[in-house]
């Protein structure tokens, strides 16, 4: 009968119920997850700790931004945790020759302008999968990063204002989750109010459908992965801000956590679900659930296999399942 | 019947809200050929997937040979005896004949190795027995035509040596010597004792052939008889039933006058193999239908104006007195042209997405007020394409895929209703969609006509053509064969156009 | 002819990595002599019989139109795992082999079941068991370290004249496992699914068992080459896989294995992997310091991975265009 059936069978409709749940359940996982630090550590009550996982929170939640946007469009970006230390390496050391603040923040978007861009450029363009063209990326930035710092050494001068977008307080709020605070309504807004929102949201439902509909698809795709790229690149300072240095492998620790912290937030892996908002309690639960565990004296290897582990299950349970 | 074969009793099926089948009943003797006939989306395709194994039935029973079966994946089905032809071929193109006849049950060695010689031999006396010997079993699948293909189908569905073989519109897609020499083949079947169930839409196929026909109708079984009380006015009357017989009643639009500039002209469009010089010309406020069997070009010369191509698109579109062929969906839209496919899952609309959010995709930027949507204005405009449209929803917000089938296509239709085009391209787009849906497709189309836009309106099912176009192109083999148009539209006229070469092989 | 031109286009991938290798060994030798030695080639055949038994893996699950991006984190696993317990005995070298293959084949099928079984698509799921797989190497061996007994080590890395071991491990492990499952009902079905799902299922294939084993067998192949780098390195660290992922992938598609599923052969992987060890090696030989690595090994895959999608772009329509994107 009509075309919408399919051979396979065991597959369900679109479930109105689901997208209620979703709403909710990334904010009822942050709530479990803190009732379990408070157990593990009654420090986690005070609000010194509660502040420094909140500064935490706040790096993961601005790239998680970019991974938002570019899971939402059903792709992904693996090219920020090299992003984030090429620049944080190349911007401070830039910054030691040239002290002016715009200097570092200029170089700063010029990198996340030039990654994203390369991405569109294999993920649209080319059409290359995602996932691997990002990854090569990722490993292309630290080729470029190893061969940079081999002519010059990492620099301890960091530009102050990077200092003071990571460390610095605005009365008892950290002037990080400020910043983050204020990104999140702009991008929250975009994404529901806007016809970048919506396009975002027809790419990743059904490509060919927005092509048909007219919608532009390279402009949607260049600003996704461009906001990522710079959005990593700024996380690069603040970070160098935050340690008062830039070092290697300081992006290391962010290949799995945004993308994790937008899958407990609740958008689909395969696109077009979700949206920023579960994300924000995502990157919370991310950074929490590391705190527990490095309170529990967890071994870094067993951290690898509960995130996982974690990511595994909330794919299997609803969010990653193939449409094919 | 207590030799029957084959004994389904009382199947049902439903999908979400939609019944596709309702308590269908029949029996099949060995060695008889039971032919199904009905519209599209009458249930066929239903039946074909149960009686296969590859959906589950919500009600009823199917017994072989007397014996209760519980049919769960198309494995049960061929170990039960049911062989089948699906319409979409499921053949592997990068496989040979061979490997793709035997698929599962290649001869085997000692070690568990296939024995790629003795299933070349094995295949090849298959296709001699069915009577094909002509195909080489070492040939890549890839490489046959489609008629060859099809063939290729039936002779793995007979590698099961089934007591049952149903065969889904095999012909749909082949010229006339490939229908005889597929027929021919049926009947050596039936000699040998199978009980075959046949479904074609060309009745003279089905006189041709059939011992007992089975009528289907909106998912009910609405008729059954032996071949020699079989008629075709009987059984044109019971597959439309009553609300298709009054649409013959409502004229066409009428035809614009001749002085009336074109819209759109198209001279000498060729795309490899697939459209072989085609020129026409659309006035406003015409609907040009655009006819013959599936797969003869009509659906490409759509796709092709509307951009879908993106290379090796060759000859003029002319639009207003200016070039403008497209190999982007975005170009032909700045061009003036909207799109409504009938592949609504795939290429329509945004199953997941609210039904607001699919009719306004397209006009995002006039919904634009400084960086925001308007949402007052969405809502208004959103609200009004759902009362003209009479589409069924609880609101506008639920999610397209809640929406029967009828009902996503009115939306689909929307957004191009919402932002508003002067050519419309409709590609079958009353495919699987319910009668209630059809009327208001049906009376868009004519006021798109009365407001003086330029329609094209490709379709499947040919009472359309009567009722709704002023003119008919029939394609053959990615040409024009000819063009009826006022009153002459019927159709005999078109099948005859259709049919009139015979030995074209589609590809 | 368009049948030649078939097959031509088959072969083009293998044949175009068999002239590259020929033409970067010639360089190679010319620049230093020396590699045309026994020593010469079997340090050359060691460089590349672990990424050639990764890429013959990868191959297997991209023939079933998926991917394994855990095939590096399961070689680190085994790569863990033997040096961590492999003694000196004879008996204790043979049973952590044996448990070796077992364990690659385990992971492996954990993939599976959460492809087949659970639906999660495989991109995905192989993203997320490789840091499971990869935090298992970390907690056993959380420094690089361990040792590998002589006597194992030797066996796989020696030479006998011109003929190194270890391509006769890669020979063995074509001729035990790779021959006998396409020549097996199991290869078939393997090509039969990744070159149309739908239709596999319809034929009666049973798809959902097809796919794990494809991924049962990557696991296999990347629990060889784990204790082949055991043997290598005489030691297990737990990121030493990790270059493997992409470079498997590389390599396939080096050797003409398309993304899409349904086409592959056994050649061209091995050709690919040859050829790209040989010009990562030829580049830290020829003097380019070891900063360049991971760029040009990136840019390297790029290119690949940028060529395949321009093979892609040929498509004539939109529909097959949008439609063939995964993930």
């Amino acid at each position: 009968m009509s075309a919408t059936t399919d051979l396979q069978p065991g597959r369900s409709g679109p479930r109105l119920s689901a997208a209620v749940r979703r709403g909710a359940l990334p904010w009822l996982i942050l709530a479990v997850v803190y009732a379990l630090c408070v157990i593990a550590s009654a420090d986690f009550l005070t609000w010194h700790t509660i502040r420094l996982q909140l500064i935490q929170a706040a790096f993961i939640g601005l790239v998680a931004i970019g991974e938002t946007l570019a899971i939402l469009i059903g792709h992904i970006d693996l090219s920020i945790p090299w992003t984030i230390t090429l620049t944080g390496i190349f911007a401070t050391n830039l910054y030691a020759a040239h002290p002016h603040e715009w200097v570092a923040f200029g170089a700063a978007i010029g990198i996340g302008v030039a990654v994203g861009l390369v991405n569109m450029l294999g993920v649209y363009v080319l059409r290359v999968n995602s996932l691997i063209w990002t990854l090569s990326i990722n490993l292309m930035l630290q080729g470029l990063t190893l061969i940079y710092t081999n002519a010059a050494a990492p620099t301890t001068v960091v530009p102050p204002a990077a200092k003071f977008l990571a460390l610095g307080m605005v009365g008892e709020i950290p002037m990080a989750a400020v910043l983050w605070a204020v990104c999140a309504v702009i991008v929250i807004g975009a994404l529901r109010f806007t016809p970048f929102g919506r396009a975002v949201y027809a790419i990743g439902s059904n490509e060919l459908v927005a092509l048909v509909s007219g919608i532009r698809l390279g402009r949607v795709y260049a600003a996704v992965f461009i906001t990522s790229g710079v959005m990593a690149a700024l996380v690069g300072l603040l970070l160098s801000g935050y340690s008062s240095q830039a070092y290697l492998g300081m992006g290391d620790d962010y290949l799995l956590p945004p993308v994790a912290a937008v899958v407990i937030g609740g958008s689909r892996l395969a696109g077009g679900e979700g949206g920023y908002g579960g994300s924000i309690a995502g990157a919370m639960t991310v950074i929490l659930l590391e705190a527990m565990l490095i309170t529990l004296n967890v071994s870094q290897g067993e951290r690898e296999i509960v995130f996982g582990a974690i990511l595994l299950a909330l794919a299997f349970l609803f969010l990653g399942r193939s449409r094919r | 019947m207590p030799d029957a074969v084959l004994r389904a009793e009382n199947l049902t099926k439903r999908y979400g809200g939609i019944t596709a089948l309702e308590d269908v009943s029949l029996s099949l003797a060995a060695g008889e050929v039971l032919a199904l006939l009905g519209a599209n989306g009458a249930g066929k395709s239903t039946l074909v997937k149960l009686l296969s194994g590859n959906i589950l039935p919500d009600g009823g029973s199917i017994a072989i040979g007397g014996e209760g079966r519980h049919l769960t994946s198309p494995r049960m089905a061929f170990e039960a005896g049911v062989a089948t032809v699906h319409q979409e071929l499921s053949l592997f193109g990068s496989l040979t004949v061979a490997q793709n006849v035997l698929i599962g049950r290649e001869e085997r060695g000692r070690f568990g190795h296939i024995r790629e010689d003795a299933s070349l031999r094995r295949t090849e006396a298959l296709l001699a027995e069915i009577g094909v010997p002509d195909i080489a079993a070492d040939a890549r699948v890839g490489t046959l035509s489609l008629a060859q293909r099809q063939l290729v189908e039936i002779a793995k569905a007979m590698s099961f040596d089934p007591r049952v073989l149903i065969l889904d519109e095999p012909t749909s897609a082949l010229g006339l010597t490939d229908v005889h020499r597929l027929l021919t083949v049926v009947r050596g079947l039936r000699a040998k004792g199978r009980a075959i169930i046949f479904i074609s839409h060309r009745m003279e196929e089905i006189e041709d052939i059939a011992d007992s026909v089975t009528i289907l109708r909106s998912g009910r079984k609405v008729g059954a008889f032996p071949r020699h009380s079989f008629t075709r006015e009987r059984a044109l009357e019971l597959m439309l039933g009553e609300t298709q017989q009054q649409l013959h009643a409502v004229p066409p639009p009428p035809a614009p006058p001749d002085s009336t500039p074109p819209i759109l002209q198209v001279a000498d469009l060729r795309l490899d193999g697939r459209l072989n010089g085609v020129s026409f010309d659309l006035r406003p406020g015409e609907v040009l239908g655009l006819a013959g069997l599936e797969g003869q070009g009509q659906k490409d010369m759509l796709f092709a104006l509307f951009g879908l191509f993106r290379r090796g698109l060759r000859g003029d579109v002319i639009i207003r007195g200016q070039a403008r062929r497209a190999s982007r969906p975005l170009q032909a839209i700045a061009a003036g042209l909207a799109f409504i496919p009938d592949d609504r899952k795939n290429m329509g609309g945004f199953m997941f997405l609210p039904i607001a959010h699919n009719v306004t995709i397209t006009i995002l930027n006039r919904l634009r007020r400084f960086l925001f949507l308007d949402s007052r204005q969405e809502k208004a405009v959103v609200s009004a394409l759902i009362r003209q449209l009479a589409i069924k929803c609880s609101s506008a917000d639920a999610p397209l895929g809640s929406l029967s089938g009828g009902n996503q296509q009115k939306v689909i239709a929307a957004k191009w209703l919402a932002f508003e085009r002067d050519i419309y391209l409709f590609c079958d787009p009353t495919r699987g969609v319910d009668a209630g849906a059809r009327e208001t497709i049906y009376a868009t189309i004519r006021d798109l006509a009365a407001a003086g836009k330029g329609i094209i309106l490709y379709s499947t099912d040919m009472v359309e053509f009567p009722i709704l176009c002023s003119r008919v192109l029939v394609f053959r083999g990615g040409k024009i064969a000819g063009a009826v148009s006022g009153a002459e539209i019927n159709e005999e006229s078109i099948l005859a156009l259709s049919f009139r070469d015979t030995g074209t092989v589609a590809a | 002819m368009s049948k030649m031109r078939d097959r031509l286009g088959e072969h083009i991938g293998p044949l175009c990595c068999a002239i590259g290798v020929i033409a970067v060994v010639a360089l190679y030798a010319a620049y230093q002599p020396a590699i045309l030695s026994a020593f010469g080639i079997a340090s050359l055949a060691n460089a590349s019989v672990t990424l050639a038994l990764a890429a013959l893996g990868q191959t297997v699950v991209l023939m079933t139109g998926a991917l394994d991006l855990s095939i590096g984190s399961e070689i680190s696993l085994v790569n863990c795992f033997a040096a961590t317990f492999m003694g000196d005995g004879t008996t204790s070298i043979v049973l952590v082999v044996i448990a070796s293959l077992l364990i690659g084949v385990l992971a492996g099928a954990i993939n599976g079941v959460v492809v087949a079984y659970g639906r999660v698509a495989p991109l995905i799921a192989t993203f997320c068991t490789s840091f499971v797989y990869a935090g298992i190497s970390l907690t056993l061996r959380p420094q690089p370290g361990g040792s590998i007994p002589d006597s194992f080590a030797n066996l796989l890395t020696g030479n006998w004249g011109l003929l190194p071991f270890s391509a006769v491990l890669l020979l063995l492990a074509v001729l035990v496992i790779w021959l006998p499952v396409f020549r097996s009902r199991l290869g078939r079905f393997i090509l039969a699914y990744g070159d149309n799902p739908d239709s596999a299922f319809a034929s009666g294939i049973p798809v959902r068992r097809v796919g794990m084993a494809a991924y049962m067998l990557a696991g296999l192949f990347a629990a060889i080459a784990g204790l082949f780098l055991a043997a290598e390195t005489t030691s297990g660290d737990p990121s030493i896989g990790n270059v493997y992922t992409l470079n498997s992938l590389a390599a396939a598609v080096l050797g003409g294995v398309a993304l899409t599923g349904g086409r592959g052969s056994m050649i061209g992987p091995i050709l690919g992997a040859i050829l790209l060890s040989i010009i990562l090696n030829v580049l830290s030989v020829v003097g380019i310091s070891a900063f360049w690595q991971d760029f040009i090994e990136g840019g390297i895959l790029i290119l690949v991975l940028g060529l395949a999608g321009i093979r892609l772009l040929r498509a004539q329509s939109w529909t097959s265009l949008l439609g063939r994107s995964q993930s």
